[in-house]
């Protein structure tokens, strides 16, 4: 039988810029969930970041995942926000935490440009 | 009661399920009815009214990318008007699943006749080489239904749980928790088994219980890679996709979604599923000892024509406030139909399967192999049709007889 040659996907395909889908909703609404019931002090040092995009859900997912495995300890708060990379109201998520109203929190209302946030070295098994 | 005497099962060593996102059977798999009629895909002449009524007819159409945008809906109440048609009480002796809802479903969500009509569209199979190959040279099940007319988190839970505990929709966080999944199972019995995730940033679909409570159950797809070329494959293994594109979190580059769930481009699906195949297929220590299960969770809103059949009730009530309609659900009928594969060189190429499966027979399957009798199951699960009987091959096939895939 002959060797079957898989079709490349083209890089066009990749869009991190997307809205996030009601699946990915769900995942990050169950790991809110989960931050919901650590101490303050850990979820301070968890990523607040609004979620809009495949890869601002990447990005959190990535940071409460490591945590819960224990691979690494919360991931250090970065000094700038991620903000929302299209100019959209952050998706409203049914399980997210109340609203934390601490001073320095809040998601930027109108943002205006994207922000490279440096995440914390996880390292892999 | 599954035969050990088979030769493919006295070699039998792991067991790999690869679960999928969001693709109905006749929207991948459905074209492969012409080149072999044992397969219950389309003829191409089925059809599903539009809002207008005018009948629209299925479509070798379908694309990579970019038509499945917004994503079909199939949360609880639009899969219950794709399957019985808009007819939503029990009371109404007209309701039947008659699969004439798909189109004015997806209607719904915009309003533009011309885009709702490609939800009927379906691949051609030299789209998908590596799905439609494994297909044509291993085994389809042609009744292999998700688990509830609903979404994927509810779907999935059947898989590792054989229930959902209730759950039709996305908020399942398994309070009442009262059957072990399969992986705590397997554990307890001091059997060797892993959940691996894409990597951290994708992460793993079962959160609340799993992750959560038992993290050392899961692994990264590279840490899949690696149990493969060391052969330290787990005795059951179970793999979920990428589910976003996104940066890797380490710096290597983008990382396309290879779920396979719309609007997410369908090639990356395809090179996932042949890197998995690859992996076990070109390792001769586990390729004769390893059975391959790929399957989808749900079919994503996507037309498929098989009305799915009525079930024994899973012992749970969604109350009409959870459904979304008129009636309360028993877990008495399955969800729409799903692609899956059984992969194996001991299956027999151009296999069908025309029993009755759904995820339940997953752990059902799992549980049958390692462990025999496990009575604290759900009773979906304790019906539910196991499948490794199909390596009934009396001796393996030859190398040269198996699909090899270059990436």
């Amino acid at each position: 039988m002959d060797v079957i040659q898989v079709p490349a996907t083209p890089k066009e395909a990749f869009n991190k810029h997307r809205r996030i889908s009601d699946l990915i909703k769900a995942q990050v609404a169950h790991l809110k969930h989960v931050e919901e019931k650590l101490p303050s002090t850990q979820r301070a040092a968890l990523p607040s970041h609004a979620i809009v995009t495949e890869n601002d859900a990447a990005q959190y997912i990535a940071a409460m995942t490591s945590f819960i495995r224990g691979e690494s300890k919360p991931a250090a708060k970065p000094k700038k926000h991620v903000v929302a990379i299209r100019n959209t109201a952050p998706i409203d998520l049914a399980a997210a935490a109340e609203p934390d109203k601490r001073p320095g929190r809040a998601p930027k209302k109108h943002p205006k440009k994207s922000v490279k946030k440096k995440m914390t070295p996880r390292g892999r098994r | 009661m599954l035969d050990r005497s088979l030769p493919g099962i006295k070699n039998l060593k792991h067991v790999v399920v690869l679960m999928m996102e969001n693709r109905s059977f006749d929207h991948m798999l459905g074209a492969l009815h012409a080149s072999n009629p044992a397969i219950d895909g389309l003829t191409g002449h089925e059809t599903n009214p539009d809002s207008t009524g005018e009948p629209v007819t299925v479509s070798d159409s379908a694309e990579y990318q970019s038509q499945l945008d917004p994503d079909p809906d199939h949360h609880f109440p639009a899969v219950d008007l794709q399957i019985f048609g808009g007819v939503t009480t029990a009371l109404d002796p007209n309701r039947q699943p008659n699969m004439q809802g798909f189109v004015k479903s997806y209607f719904n969500q915009q309003h533009n006749l011309r885009h709702s009509r490609l939800i009927l569209n379906y691949f051609t199979p030299d789209k998908l080489p590596v799905l439609t190959t494994l297909a044509k040279q291993y085994a389809v099940f042609n009744r292999w239904f998700s688990s509830i007319p609903g979404p994927t988190l509810c779907n999935r839970a059947f898989a590792h749980y054989g229930t959902s505990f209730g759950q039709v929709s996305m908020d399942v966080f398994y309070w009442n928790k009262q059957y072990k999944s399969i992986y705590e199972r397997l554990n307890d019995a001091g059997h060797s088994t892993r959940l691996y995730y894409f990597d951290e940033a994708s992460s793993s679909l079962e959160v609340i219980n799993l992750l959560k409570e038992q993290p050392s159950l899961f692994g990264t797809f590279q840490d899949f890679l690696t149990a493969c070329a060391r052969n330290k494959l787990p005795e059951y293994t179970f793999i979920e996709p990428n589910y976003t594109d996104h940066d890797d979190p380490n710096g290597a580059g983008e990382l396309v979604a290879c779920d396979q769930h719309p609007d997410h481009d369908v090639r990356a699906g395809e090179q996932f599923i042949a890197t998995v195949y690859n992996a076990i297929r070109n390792n001769p220590s586990l390729w004769p000892n390893t059975a391959i299960l790929i399957v989808y969770d749900e079919h994503g809103g996507i037309y498929d024509h098989v009305p799915p059949p009525a079930c024994l009730p899973d012992g749970f009530v969604a109350q009409p406030t959870a459904t979304g309609t008129p009636d309360p659900f028993h877990f008495d009928r399955l969800g729409v139909r799903v692609p899956a594969v059984l992969i194996s060189p001991w299956v027999k190429a151009g296999s069908t399967i025309d029993d009755v499966f759904e995820h339940a027979s997953i752990p059902a399957t799992a549980t049958e192999y390692f462990l025999g009798q496990y009575p604290t199951r759900s009773p979906r699960e304790i019906a539910a049709n196991t499948f490794l009987q199909h390596l009934d091959l009396s001796t393996m096939r030859a190398d040269s007889d198996c699909p090899k895939f270059k990436l």
